[in-house]
């Protein structure tokens, strides 16, 4: 038996200003999974990442095309709200953008605007969680008063997945995630993935091949527009079936 | 993918094993041929070269090895890089045990110069065993063919004939069994020539693990039918 998808893809197509950037995708995640989207610049992969959660609204002339279905809702259709598809979708971005608040307002902002606490104590509990769970608060419980931009970058990263999980998503969304910390920062990112894989989806865009290998169970390959190969990530990195993966793997095209 | 890499020392290091396993093919397929030929014509001296030659192929092996871990440390090869290096590793193991066998031949046709009477009866099975040598000679140059040309269905050929040479083996086996029922004087040559026809036997599987990883190497899986064995030797008993 198959288990269902916890997100799906069905004929993606993005265009910006009548020019095609992505097409044709169809790709399910399955709960729990770890996806990895490879491929060169300018492929599609971080385009097509940010449909999952319709980031792509906020850009003018951008053009989503096909459906993307999260547990068999359309986050297209017009009844859904996007902010409600962004609080089940959430993001990590390449650079660690942590609010000029302190550590403790950063993670208490989402739970506060979507009113999931109804006393300190309950956000208190939310905080520790979601810093536990980032595996932060042990460096960070003495000073949650300081300001999140005061912590290190590998630190501000983290807290910026501890902010994102503080309202319990479904679905999170990393866009190169590691790529502007330093190896042991990235170390503790991936270390941290492979806990928080239990409680939720995870895709990732890395540019880094060797991470992609290391953190996922599955690996999509993005070239020119269009998903190439989308398999176990042990299989395409050993004996990918597409000539075109191959080659980008084994660094040949790039 | 016959494309280069965009990091062309890559394709330099990759290149270099190639060559270095070839060197190492072609090496140990000469010391068959000299260790038999030495046999035949029963040149101790050109089986002392035997002997003393296999330190190159050991050597070689070692260089491999080398080159194999740089190649893995520098480069974290994926895919069909990754097979082709795996596959050099295997592939340079077995060329360095068949290297060995043909070292141990030429220590037997040095030992046997002490039994004497190897012009009386040791031309028949000696005639076998070159045959059979020349079919192990000829599977080691057709499965460096094979991986140059990372030619999957060559390696394949050559996994097969291996069938011809335990079958050879199996005859030669109960063939000397008679000549030693006949004269316990036959016991020692004919133990020392059972011990060399075993040894082109395992050369054989050692060429037929070779073609496997040919096979690997291309398609990223060892073939799926199981050979045909026809050495029945283990389990016979005269």
């Amino acid at each position: 038996m198959t288990a269902k998808p916890k997100m799906s893809a069905k004929n993606v197509g993005v265009s910006y200003n009548g020019k095609v950037a992505l097409s044709e995708v169809s790709i399910d995640f399955l709960e729990h999974d770890v996806i990895s989207l490879i491929g060169p610049s300018g492929c599609g992969k971080s385009t097509f990442l940010r449909c999952l959660n319709r980031m792509n609204d906020t850009i003018d002339g951008c053009v989503v095309s096909g459906e993307i279905q999260l547990d068999n809702y359309n986050i297209y259709s017009s009844e859904i709200d996007p902010v409600e598809v962004r609080a089940r979708v959430g993001m990590v971005f390449q650079k660690p953008n942590p609010f000029p608040k302190s550590i403790y307002d950063n993670i208490c902002y989402g739970p506060r605007i979507h009113g999931m606490a109804n006393s300190r104590d309950e956000l208190d509990e939310i905080v520790e969680w979601s810093l536990t769970s980032a595996g932060l608060w042990e460096e960070v419980k003495d000073r949650l008063n300081e300001p999140g931009t005061g912590l290190s970058g590998g630190q501000q990263q983290r807290l910026c997945i501890a902010r994102s999980i503080a309202i319990h998503p479904e679905v999170i969304l990393m866009d190169e995630p590691c790529s502007a910390l330093d190896p042991i920062a990235t170390a503790k990112i991936e270390e941290l993935l492979g806990q928080l894989r239990s409680k939720f989806t995870i895709i990732i865009v890395t540019h880094s091949m060797q991470q992609a290998a290391r953190i996922s169970n599955r690996t999509a390959f993005f070239h020119l527009g269009e998903l190439i190969e989308e398999g176990k990530t042990d299989d395409i990195f050993t004996v990918p079936k597409d000539e075109r993966t191959q080659s980008y793997i084994t660094g040949r095209i790039g | 993918m016959d494309n280069e890499h965009i990091v062309t020392a890559f394709d330099d290091d990759l290149n270099n094993l190639q060559n270095k396993i070839v060197e190492m093919g072609g090496l140990v397929e000469k010391q068959l041929l000299d260790s038999i030929d030495a046999l035949l014509k029963f040149d101790l001296d050109a089986a002392k070269e035997v002997v003393l030659h296999d330190n190159h192929i050991d050597n070689l092996e070692l260089e491999i090895d080398e080159a194999i871990v740089r190649l893995l440390a520098l480069r974290s090869p994926v895919a069909a890089d990754l097979r082709s290096i795996i596959s050099c590793t295997k592939i340079s193991c077995n060329l360095e045990r068949i290297g060995d066998y043909s070292k141990n031949i030429s220590k037997r046709t040095l030992a046997l110069s002490d039994t004497g009477n190897l012009p009386l009866m040791g031309s028949g099975p000696l005639k076998t065993v070159s045959k059979m040598a020349e079919i192990v000679q000829s599977m080691i140059k057709n499965v460096l063919d094979a991986y140059i040309e990372k030619d999957a269905t060559k390696a394949d050929d050559v996994r097969a004939k291996d069938e011809d040479v335990d079958h050879i083996h199996s005859g030669l086996y109960r063939e000397l069994l008679t000549y030693m029922l006949e004269d316990p004087k036959n016991i020692t040559l004919c133990t020392h020539l059972l011990f060399v026809s075993k040894n082109v036997e395992r050369m054989g599987d050692h060429v037929t693990s070779i073609a496997e990883h040919v096979h690997f190497m291309v398609h990223g899986k060892i073939p799926e039918e199981s050979r045909i064995k026809r050495d029945n030797s283990s389990s016979a008993y005269v």
